[in-house]
C-alpha cells in the first residue's frame, strides 16, 4: 500500500455516474489509505478494521448528498479520526501509542537496491515516529495520504496557517535526522 | 529585529514544495532558489524526503473483511427500504383494523379470534427478537457488518 494515486480519489457527480458505482469506485480508491489511517491511530488491526467499516457505512448512508468534489475524502478521514479518538478514550490510551504497533514493509525495489532502500525506509519511519504526535499526523496526512492543506485543516479542525507551520517544522526535524542518508 | 530573507524563504520551502503558496510568494521563492545554493539543497532534500515518504509501504487491510464490507453496501439500500415498507405496512394495517373495529363493532367470530391469536403471537415473537437484538447490540463486535 503506497501513497501513489490517492489524490485521484475524487467523486464524479451522481448524474454522470450511478451513485452506487461512484461510491464503489471511491471505496476502492480510498479503502487502503483509510484503513492505514485508522491503523496509525489505534495500532490494532481488528479495531482499525472496525473503525474503517463504521466510517464507510456512515459515509454510505449520506452518500446521496456529497458536499463537493474531494470533500468525501476529508469527511471520511474526519470520521475515522473521531471514531479513533472515542475508541482510544474508552480504552484510556494515548493516540501516539498506535504507531508503535505499525510494521513497515520493505518497499519494492530491485535486488541491487533492496537492502539500501529498506534501511532508508526504516530510518525515515524512525524519524517520523520520533516527531511530536501533532506534527507526525500532519506529515503523514500530507505526504503519505496525499491530502492537501485545506483537507488536512478540515480533518484536524485547524487553520491552514497552522497546518503549514506544523508541516514545515515536522519536515525540518525529519530532514535534520535524515541528512546523512540523503547525500 | 528583522529576519533575513534567507530565513523567511526557508519557512516557505515546505509550502512551496506542496504548491500551496500564493503566486507572489511562489515567485519570490523561485527567484531566491536560483541564487541560493544552500536553500536549493534544502529544497531538494525536502522533495526527496517527500518522495521517500510516499513510497513507504504499510500493512494491507484484511482483504476478506474489505470484500465483506463492500458487499454490505449493496444490500444496505434495499434492506433499509424493506424495513421501511414492513413498518409502514404494519402501522397502516393496525390503524385500518382499529378504525374498522370501532366503526363496525360486533362480537368477534371464533375464526377471527383464532386468526388474531396467531397474528398477535407472531408480533410478540418479532418484538422479543427486536428487544433481544437491541440488548445485545452494544456488546456485539460484528454489529457493523451487514450480513
Amino acid at each position: 500500500m503506497t501513497a501513489t494515486g490517492f489524490m485521484e480519489a475524487t467523486v464524479t457527480s451522481p448524474a454522470a455516474e450511478g451513485e452506487g458505482a461512484a461510491f464503489a469506485r471511491f471505496f476502492e480508491q480510498t479503502r487502503r489509505k483509510a484503513y492505514g489511517f485508522a491503523l496509525h491511530l489505534v495500532g490494532d488491526r481488528e479495531e482499525a478494521m472496525d473503525i474503517t467499516q463504521e466510517a464507510y457505512l456512515r459515509l454510505h448512508r449520506s452518500w446521496r448528498e456529497p458536499a463537493g468534489e474531494g470533500e468525501p475524502v476529508a469527511w471520511l478521514y474526519t470520521v475515522i479520526r473521531n471514531l479513533a479518538i472515542d475508541h482510544l478514550r474508552r480504552r484510556r490510551r494515548r493516540p501516539e501509542d498506535g504507531l508503535d504497533h505499525v510494521h513497515l514493509r520493505c518497499p519494492s525495489a530491485g535486488p541491487h537496491a533492496a537492502a539500501e532502500q529498506k534501511e532508508l525506509a526504516a530510518r525515515l519511519w524512525e524519524a517520523i515516529a520520533n516527531l511530536p504526535p501533532e506534527q507526525r499526523e500532519i506529515l503523514l496526512l500530507r505526504d503519505w495520504h496525499g491530502l492537501d492543506y485545506a483537507q488536512i485543516a478540515q480533518v484536524l479542525g485547524l487553520s491552514m496557517g497552522t497546518v503549514s507551520s506544523r508541516l514545515h517544522h515536522a519536515r525540518e526535524k525529519v530532514r535534520e535526522q535524515m541528512r546523512r542518508f540523503l547525500g | 529585529m528583522t529576519r533575513q530573507p534567507h530565513e523567511e524563504i526557508r519557512e516557505l520551502l515546505s509550502a512551496y514544495l506542496d504548491r500551496e503558496l500564493t503566486q507572489a510568494e511562489e515567485q519570490r521563492v523561485r527567484i531566491h532558489l536560483e541564487d541560493c545554493e544552500e536553500c536549493r539543497r534544502a529544497f531538494e532534500e525536502l522533495a526527496r524526503l517527500q518522495e521517500l515518504t510516499r513510497s513507504l509501504e504499510f500493512e494491507e487491510p484484511p482483504e476478506a473483511k474489505m470484500k465483506e464490507l463492500e458487499k454490505s453496501f449493496v444490500v444496505q439500500a434495499p434492506r433499509r427500504l424493506g424495513w421501511l415498507f414492513i413498518v409502514a405496512g404494519l402501522v397502516a394495517w393496525i390503524l385500518y383494523g382499529a378504525v374498522t373495529w370501532i366503526r363496525h363493532w360486533r362480537p368477534p367470530t371464533v375464526e377471527e379470534l383464532i386468526a388474531s391469536a396467531v397474528v398477535i403471537g407472531f408480533l410478540m415473537l418479532l418484538l422479543s427478537v427486536v428487544i433481544e437484538r437491541l440488548r445485545q447490540l452494544p456488546h456485539d463486535k460484528y454489529r457493523r457488518i451487514e450480513k
